[in-house]
């Protein structure tokens, strides 16, 4: 900073391009009004009412400065004992003023004073915390993560009201100077993970971060995979929970999505109502995701395998009822199959793109065509139809969105296996898919633990679902230390004295 | 790297190399239901494959066309069963498709000159499958009994497997067998095989036509009548009625049975329903004698009555007990007696002793069917058990007047 007012407003005008929304309120402050000054806010970014009480109308009072013209006095006095807001920082150099002013703070130059203060003043409008759109919860909390960062964090450190509840920051990509922030709770998250999040995401030399979609592509421990090796979710409850299980959040500013890291293939098969519910209910409901998942990779597949390759396999009824749909059909399954998925798909990213009042417009003319003309029509088999109808909804049922955008690339492949080698295809597609799932990494954990590596302590809260109370260690793997959670003998038992009956 | 590419050579081969496996549409295939065999004149065979024929199986999505016949039946001319299966390309427009045959048909006098030429063919055939039933028309071509269409049934030769399976579990009077069990039996020593029988009446060419089943009573009825005893590979005799149930009885092969028994010189005066039957076979070899001791434990509820007869009494219901064994021992005498007739040890008494008595049995093995079997001794005793006399707990309700 030049110390001169008039020189520094000047090139910090032409350096903003002359925005509109940048307000440069110059003043004159000091005992009778004797100093000049200037006010400078990002419109939009702060909130008025405390710039204008906090700060204009503070600095304005000539009775509140001290009786000397001195710069360095005034600056003093200002930074002590007028501006009454709870953030206020001297800023020395450009790019810091910059940052400041662009992030929501309030910035006061004087004349001849090199120093600039920065106020934080940040505010403005953001989104309300809304419902949940994507993750659903019956009993759980309905609050969800909103744009900003600084509500986002909030909403988790409610949850969790411990001051080794950490929060790092740092900003990345270089345009957009994005504010990201790891969170963690010190004493039960790995030391090492902390320290390898916090190394990829410095490494991380991009633009732009405008998602967390773009900390999740750059930290990722292998990006030629369908499986998604860091966890998203929009709730700031399974953000709790994860960071109690030693995990690591991160936050970015401008995306509802928090990510935890590190994933665990479960951990996408696994809803927040499974630990809300009671044990054998969850049990019961997590075994059926792993059927769904089954279900949703292998249906159409194992449909065109069968009916191509291995048709002893099925009661003689039933492929006699499936040769008899098939007889007018003048492709063969595997086409048919797949015409039938590619037309599921483009209704569904047809779908997830329509303006609402369209949407259900399609959705119509989407089911006349796939359950009625398209059978009608002799190109394809109610058999089928009933296969990419249980498919697509059984995708639907899988908790995790990016599990389930894997599985559909998956069951292509498949699909396409199938249609090749018959069941030996499927067989040999899944053979890889677990061998790649086995050598998957998640910051250093194993991608299929606690069932590849085996390992008992933690197996109770994997596909199948524990009492709270027998799920007594943390993550073996995750944590490594402080592993016990729950006290012993927690087992609720009624009163055994006798005394109330 | 070397290594990499070797790993890649491998998984490569793991491909190519694997075994048999063929893409096969729907459409192209022929689901073969059954396969009946006949002698013709000069020699060769008459083979006869019953095809479904899916688009007009109602229940199918065109129902338009469903007054077409659910199957087709083709027959060919050929020296053997393999031969046959490929020479009938020349008439069927797809390839036959041997998986989902559940049934496997031989005329009496095929079986009677022998089944070993026509069954290893269907025994190596990957595709054959052998828990079909097999079954012996009786008196009859195998081509007769797989042409006639039949009203619940839509496939005939389903209708045959299920006729068999129900009949010999609520009648018992017949018996269910199919290609590996035959074929065990055969095979093994001191047994001798058996098989269901079938027979076609009525009007068998009208029951070819579509009309068999638009009548409330079919013009041709098939009917499974009889157990076909073998010896060897041979058949020899046709076992029915009270015999045949004679043979499920020493077969321990008895779920459900109804008994009809006399009271006091009244014939049928008492029906048993038989749900619980159990048969054990002793065999003893005492001083080179080989006897076999028979139990036949069964249990049983009255469900018809058409005596007086006081249940509550315990002398009377002992007495009604004892005609109950009396009439399940003759059947089961019958049997052994239609077997030593025929010097076929259906029973498989000789595979007991064998297992028994190994020593013993080295001795007799070669003469067991001929000499000393038909010459067997055997005990039999049924422990009959009256458990319920079900809604009605006394006498027949035009009893109760008086």
């Amino acid at each position: 900073l030049a110390g001169n007012l008039e020189e520094d407003l000047q090139y910090l005008i032409s350096e903003t391009g002359q925005s509109s929304d940048i307000i440069i309120r110059e003043l004159a402050i000091g005992p009778e009004h004797g100093t000049k000054a200037a006010v400078i806010v990002t419109d939009g970014l702060i909130n008025n009412q405390t710039v204008n009480n906090s700060i204009l109308k503070m600095m304005l009072d000539p009775f509140s400065f001290p009786d000397s013209p001195d710069p360095e006095t005034i600056f003093q006095k200002l930074k002590t004992g007028i501006l009454s807001v709870s953030g206020v920082k001297e800023i020395l150099y450009w790019d810091d003023l910059f940052f400041s002013l662009l992030t929501g703070e309030t910035i006061i130059l004087m004349d001849g004073n090199p120093v600039a203060l920065a106020t934080n003043t940040k505010g403005g409008e953001v989104r309300q915390i809304g419902e949940p759109k994507a993750e659903i919860s019956i009993r759980g909390a309905q609050d969800s993560f909103t744009e900003s960062i600084r509500i986002n964090t909030s909403l988790v450190r409610r949850r969790i009201v411990n001051p080794h509840l950490h929060l790092e920051s740092m900003t990345l990509g270089k345009v957009t100077q994005t504010k990201v922030e790891i969170m963690y709770i010190k004493g039960i998250a790995n030391d090492k993970i902390v320290q390898e999040v916090r190394d990829r995401l410095q490494r991380i030399d991009i633009d732009q971060m405008i998602d967390a979609g773009y900390i999740e592509q750059m930290i990722e421990d292998e990006t030629f995979t369908t499986f998604p090796t860091v966890f998203y979710t929009e709730r700031p409850d399974i953000v709790a929970s994860n960071l109690l299980e030693g995990k690591v959040a991160i936050f970015v500013q401008g995306s509802p999505s928090v990510i935890t890291v590190p994933a665990l293939f479960v951990e996408f098969f696994q809803s927040a109502d499974d630990y809300y519910m009671r044990f054998d209910i969850s049990t019961a409901l997590r075994i059926l995701r792993v059927l769904i998942f089954i279900l949703s990779i292998l249906a159409p597949a194992a449909y065109v395998a069968v009916t191509t390759f291995h048709q002893e396999m099925i009661p003689t009824t039933l492929i006699i009822a499936i040769a008899a749909q098939r007889e007018a059909i003048p492709f063969p399954a595997f086409v048919e199959a797949l015409v039938m998925e590619i037309t599921f798909e483009i209704l569904r990213e047809a779908g997830v793109r329509l303006p609402r009042a369209i949407g259900q417009a399609v959705s119509i003319v989407g089911a006349l065509v796939i359950g009625q003309a398209a059978i009608q029509a002799s190109i394809v088999s109610p058999a089928m139809v009933i296969i990419v109808a249980i498919t697509a909804i059984a995708n639907f049922a899988i908790p995790s969105y990016s599990v389930a955008i894997s599985t559909r690339l998956i069951r292509f492949v498949l699909m396409a296996l199938s249609a090749f080698m018959g069941f030996y295809g499927i067989i040999f597609g899944l053979t890889i898919m677990i061998f790649h799932l086995c050598s998957l990494r998640s910051f250093g954990i194993p991608y299929l633990a606690p069932l590849a590596p085996l390992m008992a302590r933690n197996i109770g809260d994997s596909i199948i679902r524990l009492p709270l109370w027998a799920m007594r260690s943390r993550p073996t793997l995750i944590s490594q230390k402080n592993i016990i959670r729950v006290g012993n003998e927690q087992r609720p038992f009624p009163d055994q004295s006798g005394e109330n009956r | 790297v070397k290594k990499k590419a070797f790993h890649l050579v491998l998984i490569i081969s793991l491909i190519l190399l694997s075994g048999c496996w063929d893409h096969q549409e729907l459409t192209d295939i022929g689901f073969v239901t059954a396969v009946g065999v006949d002698k013709d004149k000069d020699g060769q065979i008459l083979a006869t494959f019953q095809i479904i024929n899916p688009r007009n199986l109602t229940g199918g999505q065109s129902q338009s066309s469903a007054n077409g016949v659910p199957i087709a039946v083709y027959r060919i001319k050929a020296d053997n069963i393999l031969d046959a299966s490929r020479k009938i390309s020349q008439q069927v427009s797809r390839q036959m498709y041997f998986a989902h045959t559940n049934l496997l048909v031989f005329s009496e006098e095929i079986a009677r000159r022998g089944l070993k030429p026509y069954l290893d063919a269907i025994i190596r055939s990957p595709q054959y499958r052998s828990t079909a039933t097999l079954v012996i028309v009786k008196e009859g071509r195998a081509e007769d009994l797989l042409s006639v269409l039949t009203p619940l049934d839509q496939v005939p030769s389903l209708k045959i497997e299920k006729t068999l399976e129900f009949s010999n579990m609520v009648w018992g009077m017949n018996i269910s067998r199919n290609i590996q069990e035959v074929v065990t039996e055969m095979l093994a020593q001191g047994k001798q095989a058996v098989a269901g029988g079938f027979s076609v009446e009525g009007d068998k060419k009208q029951g070819q036509s579509h009309k068999n089943i638009q009548y409330t009573a079919p013009l041709a009825v098939i009917h499974a009548d009889s157990i076909a005893v073998f010896k060897n590979d041979r058949l020899v005799k046709w076992a029915e009625d009270e015999t045949a149930r004679g043979i499920n009885w020493l077969l321990d092969n008895i779920k459900f049975t109804v008994m009809n028994v006399p009271w006091k010189g009244k014939e049928n005066a008492f029906g048993f329903i038989i749900f619980d039957a159990k048969t054990r076979i002793h065999p003893v070899v005492k001083t080179g004698i080989p006897r076999a001791h028979i139990t036949i434990k069964v249990e049983g509820t009255v469900a018809h009555a058409n005596a007086n007869i006081h249940f509550l009494n315990k002398k009377e219901r002992d007495q009604l007990a004892h005609s109950l064994e009396e009439t399940i021992q003759q059947e089961a005498e019958k049997a052994i007696q239609m077997a030593q007739e025929v010097k076929s040890d259906i029973f498989g008494i000789g595979e007991r002793i064998s297992k028994t008595y190994p020593d013993y049995w080295k001795q007799v093995a070669s003469s067991w069917d001929d000499v000393i079997f038909p010459e067997l001794e055997t005990k039999i005793k049924v422990e009959a058990l009256i458990r319920r006399t079900r809604n009605k707990l006394d006498v027949p309700f035009y009893e109760e007047r008086k």
